[in-house]
């Protein structure tokens, strides 16, 4: 398990990380989602040992995590990869800088290479791949040894549906086999698919991390009713209602509580009501309503 | 182990797959020796082949006229076509113009008179002017002595023996002894070509910044000192591989092409030592701009704009025994020269490995604080 303590990191006497304590537990994928700037990047390099914190420690199965420890893997959003070297080439140096040889190292190449459905091309320079091409090699170098904690950010941008869907297959076989995932992203729908957990980050601090089960449909239950006249504003207040747009209301919904009991207030107050909207938040509408809140969530 | 080797055979494959710098390293320099080694030929050979061209008019009646002409015709550096009235002179074609007058007899014998004008084409230089002056005056000091002699009862060996003593002042020293275009141009390109390694070197360590393949090599580990020196190893090989490579060009291609041949019968040992110090500095050199560059184009514009200036301040573009004297001082500011200086020592004084030891000195000093800088600026980052 990947225990991140009470960490902070500042650049130039200005906070990036402020106080973070998050856990990500083997065979578990996080969700690190964050506006630019949030200080996702900071985090993925205190991880990786390529930054040093100012405070707090970071551990995997109770061991400090330092620079170059071979049980964690960084994908960057970047091409990390010499374009002028063959998809192979680029394989068997990484391989080379990981102490892995000989028959060893060629397994572990041709592995990569058949996972990421690289193997037809592989004596292609890899300058000539097309995009989504050279987002699965970038991916490929991290399955060379198969890490314990799998570090990737943006995986998916910019690529075609294909090789989307192979490298979310190849994240969910990794995490099968027991790897911990930590994945940053911005496409919201796909992260609500594929995580088991979110964390979200604003100007270096963590603002929410929970379960996405706990995210979606417990805490954050809603109703929203489209009204014909807008509702009085004391029943409003009393519901904890706001308004949308185009005569839409929102209601929050505390846990066990029936939607029957807002509308019974409503149609108490003399209002009435065209349409009904309820069910789970979308993952982005929280997003959205946590960083414009700024509410810390536990 | 294995980390070093895999690093040394990526940066082999990445740097023959760049088309781009191997034909600045070992092209540009190839052509830039060939074309200024021809070009410079005449100007920097001296001997026989340096010769100035122009036309004698001869107006003169009489021995002494036709004795002149005749030694006027055997000058070294002239070389003179015989020609009516007054020809045109250009600098293309022939540039100066000895006028053995009609009243050359008579004049002889008036102190004062002048039996010889000059013409020159207007775009000729002053030093070549000097030089056909000083040819012209030294012909006719040599006829006159001999007259001189004849009167007092001697014989022309006699005047050239006894009176002109030409052989009083011999030139014998080897340091006084200045390289030929061939000795000047071979070494000159070949240090220009061994510094512009800066710019594939630290156009592909930026990448390597810019693209974050730097950061995941940390990450998996490796050390950021043996990812450098991965990345100079090779090009040091290719420093090597140009050192021999242009200098057998001179020794073995430019006499066939006409010009003088690059003798490599000198100290090897010497040679190899001021390359290896050349080398070590260009590399130096590099790593510190990598270290300061952002961009790729910045790292572009450093290490070309920088290697052109370092190049003309050096005496590489233009030889340093030919610039005034406040501007050869300047020389000394840039290591090319001090390498050019070295390797001149072998080449052309044919100097050892005590001759070359303190230009070495020089570079290796050099390459020591450039590579602390670099280090300095690199753990900050």
């Amino acid at each position: 398990m990947l225990n991140i303590e009470r960490l902070s990191f500042s650049y130039r006497g200005q906070p990036v990380i402020q106080d973070i304590s998050l856990q990500v537990a083997a065979g578990e994928i996080l969700g690190l989602l964050g506006p630019n700037g949030a200080g996702k990047t900071t985090l993925a390099a205190l991880i990786t040992g390529l930054l040093t914190p100012a405070a707090g420690q970071i551990t995997l199965d109770g061991t400090p995590l330092r620079l170059g420890d071979t049980r964690v893997a960084l994908v960057p959003q970047e091409y990390a990869f010499y374009p002028r070297l063959t998809g192979r080439e680029n394989l068997a140096y990484f391989a080379g800088v990981q102490a892995l040889a000989g028959t060893a190292a060629q397994q572990a190449i041709d592995q990569a290479l058949e996972q990421c459905d690289l193997t037809a091309v592989q004596h292609r320079r890899a300058g000539h791949y097309s995009g989504g091409l050279k987002r699965r090699l970038n991916f490929a170098i991290a399955l060379l040894r198969r890490p314990q904690l799998l570090i990737v950010d943006e995986p998916t941008a910019n690529v075609d549906p294909q090789t989307r869907r192979l490298l979310l297959d190849n994240i969910h076989a990794l995490n099968h086999a027991g790897s911990a995932v930590i994945y940053t992203s911005h496409l919201l729908g796909e992260v609500e698919a594929l995580c088991h957990r979110v964390a979200l980050l604003d100007q270096g601090q963590l603002l929410l991390w929970d379960t996405l089960d706990n995210v979606l449909r417990e805490e954050h239950r809603h109703l929203e009713v489209k009204c014909t006249e807008p509702p009085p504003v004391e029943v409003c207040q009393r519901l904890g209602g706001r308004a949308l747009e185009d005569r839409w209301w929102q209601f929050p919904l505390a846990q066990g509580q029936s939607p029957t009991a807002v509308l019974t207030a409503l149609e108490a107050a003399g209002c009435t009501y065209q349409q009904l909207r309820y069910g789970a938040q979308p993952l982005e509408a929280l997003y959205l309503a946590t960083l414009s809140g700024k509410a810390v969530h536990p | 182990m294995s980390v070093l080797f895999a690093s040394l055979i990526k940066e082999w494959r990445l740097l023959l797959r760049d088309a781009h710098a191997l034909l600045v390293l070992f092209l540009m320099p190839a052509v830039f020796i060939v074309i200024m080694s021809l070009a410079l030929a005449e100007q920097l050979d001296g001997g026989a082949s340096f010769q100035l061209k122009g036309y004698l008019i001869h107006q003169a009646e009489g021995p002494e006229a036709e004795a002149l002409a005749q030694t006027l015709n055997s000058r070294a550096p002239l070389a003179l076509i015989a020609a009516q009235a007054e020809p045109e002179l250009r600098l293309s074609d022939r540039a100066f113009a000895i006028y053995l007058l009609p009243e050359f007899a008579s004049a002889l014998n008036t102190p004062g008179a002048t039996g010889i004008t000059v013409d020159f084409a207007p775009e000729l230089s002053s030093r070549e002017r000097e030089l056909v002056l000083a040819a012209t005056r030294q012909a006719f000091a040599e006829i006159y002595t001999g007259l001189i002699a004849i009167d007092l009862g001697y014989d022309d060996d006699y005047a050239r023996e006894e009176l002109l003593r030409e052989n009083f002042v011999s030139n014998i020293s080897e340091h006084q002894r200045t390289p030929n275009a061939v000795q000047q141009n071979v070494p000159g390109w070949l240090i220009f070509a061994m510094f512009f390694i800066a710019l594939p070197l630290s156009t592909t360590m930026i990448q390597e910044r810019a693209e974050r393949t730097l950061m995941r090599l940390r990450t998996l580990g490796v050390s950021l000192k043996l990812i450098y020196a991965a990345k100079l190893a090779p090009y040091f090989i290719i420093n090597m591989l140009q050192l021999v490579i242009m200098l057998a060009l001179g020794a073995l291609l430019l006499p066939l092409l006409g010009a003088k041949g690059l003798s490599l019968a000198v100290n090897l040992p010497a040679l190899a030592l001021i390359g290896i110090a050349t080398s070590l500095a260009a590399l130096a050199l590099a790593s510190l701009i990598a270290t300061l560059a952002r961009t790729v184009e910045q790292a572009s514009v450093a290490s070309g704009g920088l290697n052109i200036l370092l190049a003309a301040l050096g005496g590489i573009m233009i030889p340093a025994f030919v610039m005034p004297p406040a501007l050869q001082w300047l020389t000394r500011l840039s290591p090319m020269n001090w390498a050019l200086s070295g390797f001149q020592e072998v080449l052309v004084r044919e100097g050892g490995i005590a001759q070359v030891a303190p230009w070495c000195g020089a570079l290796l000093l050099l390459a020591a604080v450039l590579w602390g800088l670099a280090a300095i600026l690199l753990r900050k980052e």
